[in-house]
């Protein structure tokens, strides 16, 4: 499983997938934020039909990520 | 692990924190009323000179808070989130992810059920000669209240 101690080269030395999943999760929780400081029909809206979907797809990439890292390691 | 927590475990607990909070405030009169599709609807809510059945609910408190909720949720086991969920749709035909109806209406007849979860087990009600004769079939929602208490809004513009 890749960990954040795996790439104490930076963010270059991160894989693609695990970049997209930290800037899409990064984004679900700027747009949750507002919905949490004040609940309006735009910032509900933008949260459940933006935030959660971005969360889904970082959580996904990820596990894509961890996939990659097991067939690179030849484990799956 | 840091990572499965920030992109696994921390959204999860955002969502669901975010869902608790906001469906709760969504009950509110505010939000409602934060739909310019609402405004005529809330103008006549809050006009004290108005005698529609939704504003003397407002206005006199009979309804302390969450007045639209309370009279718009269907009260039974799975009526609130139902609503919710509505409400939902709502807000997406608003921004445009669905059409939005040029006259809103609601989804079924009222239901009875909605008065009498305060109105049933009060005793001007239950003794008042009018309703006596009729109870069998407002209980049963054969008989709508909305049939002779009227009106019920009078949208304002």
């Amino acid at each position: 499983m890749p960990s954040a101690d795996s790439y104490a080269g930076g963010i270059k030395d991160m894989p693609n997938l695990i970049t997209v999943a930290l800037i899409t999760v990064g984004l679900g929780f700027l747009l949750a934020v507002p919905c949490i400081v004040e609940t309006t029909p735009i910032t509900m809206c933008l949260f459940f039909f933006l935030g959660i979907p971005l969360f889904a797809i970082g959580f996904l990439s990820y596990i894509a990520a961890v996939v990659q890292d097991l067939r690179r390691h030849e484990v799956l | 692990m840091l990572l499965l927590l920030v992109l696994g475990v921390a959204p999860v607990l955002v969502t669901l924190a975010t869902f608790a909070l906001s469906f709760q405030r969504a009950e509110h009169v505010t939000f409602c009323a934060d739909c310019h599709t609402m405004t005529p609807w809330i103008a006549d809510l809050e006009n004290p000179k108005s005698k529609s059945l939704a504003a003397m609910h407002f206005g006199n408190r009979w309804i302390l808070n969450d007045q639209c909720y309370t009279c718009h949720a269907d009260y039974g086991f799975l009526g609130p989130i139902r609503t919710k969920l509505e409400s939902m749709g709502h807000v997406a035909r608003y921004y445009g992810l669905m059409k939005m109806p040029k006259q809103i209406t609601l989804y079924k007849p009222f239901p009875n059920s909605n008065c009498l979860q305060c109105h049933g087990p009060a005793a001007s009600f239950q003794n008042n000669p009018a309703h006596v004769a009729v109870m069998k079939p407002i209980l049963a929602n054969e008989l709508s209240c909305v049939t002779c208490h009227q009106p019920i809004h009078t949208p304002v513009g």
